[in-house]
């Protein structure tokens, strides 16, 4: 299994925490909570395309709803190969944590 | 309902944003946006809000635009190296496209550089906008003469407050000797300026103080050049050189003040040395008074205005200026004020320093050099859309493969985009090589080569672009329309009716402007031919005339001529005030008609008894000046008939005229003779006797054909003896009078040329079309040539429907043709007539040439074996 990218990985976490699925604005909100910077939406949806190609997100227009005209919106949703592919690379920062000693008795 | 309704967001940005998107459908990139952007707004104002959004926006234009250009660079060279392949394909078609665009495109820029150099006189002075000519027109005349009187410049300057300064330019016709130690030439531009000359116009000194150089009297302003020429290695400024000119019968000493940068081409002005105009006052015999008269019109008078004065204005004070100073009888004259950079472009008004150019000229260049890009540009379209055909299988392909409609017009655009920019190129060396005859042809030897300036280069290409989008714009639509289907399926007609009538239409007017413009070149011809052998009413074949400064030969020039006459191949010696066709100065007469007194301009000279003889003039009343009537030397005068009809006298020999209060008696009329140019008509002439107050300038020398050098010789040997102190200096007559059609001539040479072009342009579209239309008509050539059709029905059967198009062009083209051609023949007084004989050459012409190049591919096609064009493998 593959080890994500940093921005891949806090997507895929944001996603998660979002339930497994979310429109665009939803998640990019979240990913500014997460990450704390400012995210682009160019950027959010060059990685979900890139995350999607790799069969970690799927994604689907929602039903149409009244407001707007109807327009219906993008949902992502986090597929099970995206879920393990999530928490193998969080497994590994964790290790690697452990695994330094100045950040156990640093700071 | 719109959009409007359901979105915040600001619309344009919205409509950039969807725009640019490649996910927008994917991904709904509009409803997340608006989304954030209404939670911005609620939380942090709409303000914030809209410039989130639009900074978002703008910030993925960038990198759109990035995506773009690269991907249709990669379309580009796509195109281009499809355009190469065809190019080489069809090497007749590309070559005939090429070369007629470069033909066009380089006729083209010559021209412009040609027309920019024009409009560039005059103008490199600072507030060139504020410098104006004082122009005048004479009583009841309706010509504006550019002299003016002595006393204007000064009075203008004192009286006006606006005038800042003022200046007098004066320049004699004729030659003067220049002198410095053993270095002695004939000088030709020689000014008289006041001092104010080097204030208003910007002409840089190397040496010497601007505001002092021409405050006294023989000082003298020398250019570069002449400070080479004649002081080679000393220091010239403070050397006192001597010149004789027209005003001073001996050498006068002039104190060199200062070396001029040497004028610049593109200038109404061309001297090589300045004199102070206050000379003038020692070398009149009258002194100052005799100059600072208001009585005659002699320098050109130019003026500085301070800027934001309105010359219409200033003319509006004029009429009351001139009645201060002249008195009434100024009533009915004018003073128009000329902006200095019209001057050259103005025409010649009369007595002008140097040959102007002239608005119409520049107009009919400009013609030229549109049609013939114009023409160029028809045969890409027409030769486009006829071998179209040969492309229909690449745009099925290109279409079923997925290439849009505006894919294909793009890639067809830059087809001819990429053509006019290779003949661009190609143009830019070709002019590079005619750049000096093209000099010579059109009379600016000097104008300098435009290559060294990136804006003109720049111009250009954005010019071949334009030539590229227009001929590639029609053939780019035509082909992108087709359709696969019928492309595959092989139904595709392309020589169906309307485009083949599209195509003879572009090939009817191609020839209608040629011929339009054969038209042009034949009455150009016609009238320069006219001119040249028209009768002037003189002599001018086998004349030498000699132009003299010397005051001894001047007071006595009989010794000199009876030594002359000796000579067997001399047949007659004249001296005289003008040759016949340097008559310029006019005085004002009086005389009584039936009772009523008159007045009026005439113009006047002086003559010798031998005068008409050597002219050969007809006498047709009276008789001419006589050895053996002392009286004719005083006060005798000879009339020409346009003054003798002015006058309104029914016998006019013996009749009295007066002259600033002298009395005149008439004792002869000659016929009239042409001394001014064609332009103009014949106007009324005095001549008076030679004497020892009425001085001469000239002599004329008729001599025999027979060894003109050792004639030439034999005068030389004899000037020198009577004349030492003067060099020899001699132009036959004809070439003086050949001098001031110069304009004319070039004019003619020019069109020559360029119809000659145009008709090379046009014809080089006929053959490509002829060679597309034998292929076409291949198979049918073939099926009738075995039915039994001979060669001449077969090249008829090609030549046919283009024969019918220059039939129709001609049609076209004779109305146009003859309008053109009569407005250009009213600016001269003595003209040829349109004859039917200029019409139907010009369409012979066309008939001729197109039979020509139509011929090539039809003998081609109708000697063709059918069993090669039928056979069926």
């Amino acid at each position: 299994m593959a080890i994500l990218a940093v921005r891949e990985e806090i997507i895929l976490s944001a996603l998660l925490m979002l339930e497994g699925s979310s429109h665009g604005a939803a998640l990019r909100k979240k990913v500014i909570e997460l990450s704390e910077k400012e995210i682009v939406y160019g950027t959010l949806y060059n990685l979900l395309e890139v995350l999607i190609k790799k069969g970690y997100v799927r994604s689907h227009k929602s039903d149409p709803k009244p407001v707007r005209g109807g327009r219906s919106k993008t949902i992502y949703n986090i597929t099970k190969r995206g879920k393990a592919a999530l928490e193998e690379t969080l497994r590994m920062h964790e290790h690697i944590t452990k695994s330094i000693p100045s950040f156990e008795s640093g700071k | 309902m719109t959009a409007k309704k359901f979105y915040h967001s600001p619309g344009l940005a919205r409509r950039l944003l969807s725009q640019m998107s490649v996910y927008s459908e994917k991904h709904s990139i509009i409803e997340d946006f608006e989304e954030t952007f209404l939670e911005i707004q609620n939380s942090e104002g709409s303000f914030r809000a809209k410039c989130w959004y639009w900074s978002n926006t703008l910030k993925s234009t960038v990198g759109y635009l990035k995506l773009i250009v690269s991907w249709r660079f990669t379309m580009i060279m796509n195109h281009l190296k499809i355009a190469y392949r065809n190019f080489i394909r069809q090497k007749l078609f590309s070559f005939i496209n090429i070369a007629s665009l470069t033909v066009g495109i380089t006729c083209g820029m010559l021209i412009l550089f040609f027309i920019r150099y024009e409009l560039s006189y005059d103008r490199y002075h600072e507030d060139a906008q504020d410098i104006y000519r004082a122009v005048r027109e004479h009583q009841g005349e309706s010509t504006w003469y550019n002299s003016s009187e002595h006393p204007l410049a000064d009075s203008l300057k004192q009286d006006f407050p606006e005038v800042l300064k003022a200046t007098r330019v004066k320049r004699n016709d004729e030659v003067g000797v220049v002198e410095y130690s053993s270095k002695r030439f004939y000088e030709e531009k020689i000014y008289f300026v006041d001092q104010d000359f080097l204030e208003i116009f910007t002409f840089s000194l190397l040496a010497g103080n601007v505001s002092t150089a021409l405050v006294d009297p023989f000082s003298v302003l020398i250019t570069q050049a002449m400070a080479d020429k004649y002081f080679s290695n000393e220091e010239p400024l403070g050397k006192v050189i001597q010149i004789n000119e027209w005003y001073s019968e001996k050498k006068q000493n002039y104190e060199i003040k200062g070396i001029l940068q040497n004028i610049p081409e593109n200038s109404h002005f061309a001297f090589d040395f300045l004199l102070s105009y206050n000379s003038l006052y020692s070398l009149k015999r009258g002194g100052r008074d005799s100059v600072e008269t208001w009585s005659y019109f002699e320098p050109k008078t130019y003026i500085k205005l301070a800027s934001f004065v309105n010359p219409k204005d200033l003319e509006g004070k004029f009429p009351a200026f001139l009645r201060k100073y002249k008195g009434e009888e100024a009533a009915s004259e004018r003073i128009h004020l000329q902006p200095l950079t019209d001057i050259h472009l103005g025409g010649n008004l009369r007595f002008e320093l140097e040959t102007n150019s002239d608005m119409r000229i520049i107009y009919m260049f400009s013609a030229i050099a549109f049609f013939i890009v114009f023409i160029a540009c028809l045969n890409y379209i027409n030769l486009s859309v006829a071998r179209s055909t040969k492309r229909a299988i690449e745009v099925g392909v290109r279409k079923v493969v997925g290439a849009n409609k505006r894919q294909l017009i793009r890639q067809f655009l830059t087809e001819s985009v990429a053509f006019s920019i290779l003949a661009l190129l190609i143009s830019f060396i070709l002019v590079d090589l005619v750049w000096k005859s093209f000099g010579s042809l059109i009379g600016r030897e000097l104008m300098s080569n435009p290559f060294g300036n990136l804006g003109m280069v720049l111009v250009f290409l954005g010019i071949a672009v334009i030539i590229g989008f227009f001929s590639g714009s029609y053939p780019a639509f035509f082909i992108s329309s087709f359709q696969p289907i019928q492309i595959i399926k092989g139904t595709l007609r392309i020589g169906s009716r309307n485009s083949a009538l599209f195509r003879n239409s572009l090939v009817v007017v191609q020839f209608a402007v040629s011929i339009i413009l054969i038209i042009c070149t034949i009455m150009i011809q016609n009238q320069l031919s006219y001119i040249r052998n028209r009768n002037l009413g003189f002599d001018k074949d086998q004349i030498i005339t000699v132009y003299t400064l010397d005051g001894n030969l001047k007071r006595n020039p009989e010794p000199f001529k009876k030594e002359l006459i000796e000579y067997p191949n001399i047949l007659g010696v004249t001296s005289s005030l003008d040759l016949p066709t340097t008559i310029r100065r006019t005085s004002s007469l009086e005389w009584i008609d039936k009772g009523e007194e008159r007045k009026s301009e005439f113009y006047f000279t002086f003559v010798d008894s031998d005068y008409f003889n050597v002219y050969d003039m007809e006498i047709l009343e009276g008789r001419i000046f006589s050895e053996n009537f002392p009286t004719d030397k005083k006060q005798c005068v000879v009339i020409n008939e346009t003054a003798s009809r002015n006058l309104g006298w029914e016998n006019p020999i013996g009749k009295q005229l007066k002259s600033h209060g002298i009395e005149w008696t008439v004792i002869g009329v000659v016929k009239d003779f042409h001394f001014k140019s064609l332009h103009s008509e014949i106007e009324p002439v005095i001549f008076t006797a030679l004497n020892t107050t009425r001085r001469l300038d000239y002599f004329s020398i008729k001599v025999s054909p027979v060894d003109i050098p050792s004639t030439i010789g034999f005068i030389q040997q004899k000037w020198e003896k009577f004349s030492p102190e003067f060099p020899f200096q001699y132009i036959f007559l004809d070439e003086r009078i050949d001098r001031v059609y110069k304009a004319e001539q070039r004019l003619g040479k020019s069109f020559n040329i360029f119809t000659m072009i145009s008709l090379l342009v046009a014809c080089m579209g006929l053959i490509g079309l002829a060679s597309f239309i034998s292929e076409q008509k291949r198979k049918e050539i073939s099926v009738r040539k075995i039915l039994g059709a001979d060669f001449k029905s077969i090249i008829f059967l090609i030549a046919n429907e283009y024969l019918k198009c220059i039939a129709v062009a001609i049609v076209i083209a004779w109305p146009i043709g003859y309008f053109v051609m009569s407005r250009w023949l009213k600016n001269f007084v003595y003209r040829t007539s349109f004859g039917v004989e200029i019409f139907i050459l010009s369409g012979l012409l066309a008939f001729i040439f197109t039979l020509m190049t139509v011929s090539y591919q039809s003998i081609k096609a109708a000697l063709a074996n059918p069993v090669d064009t039928l056979r069926y493998e």
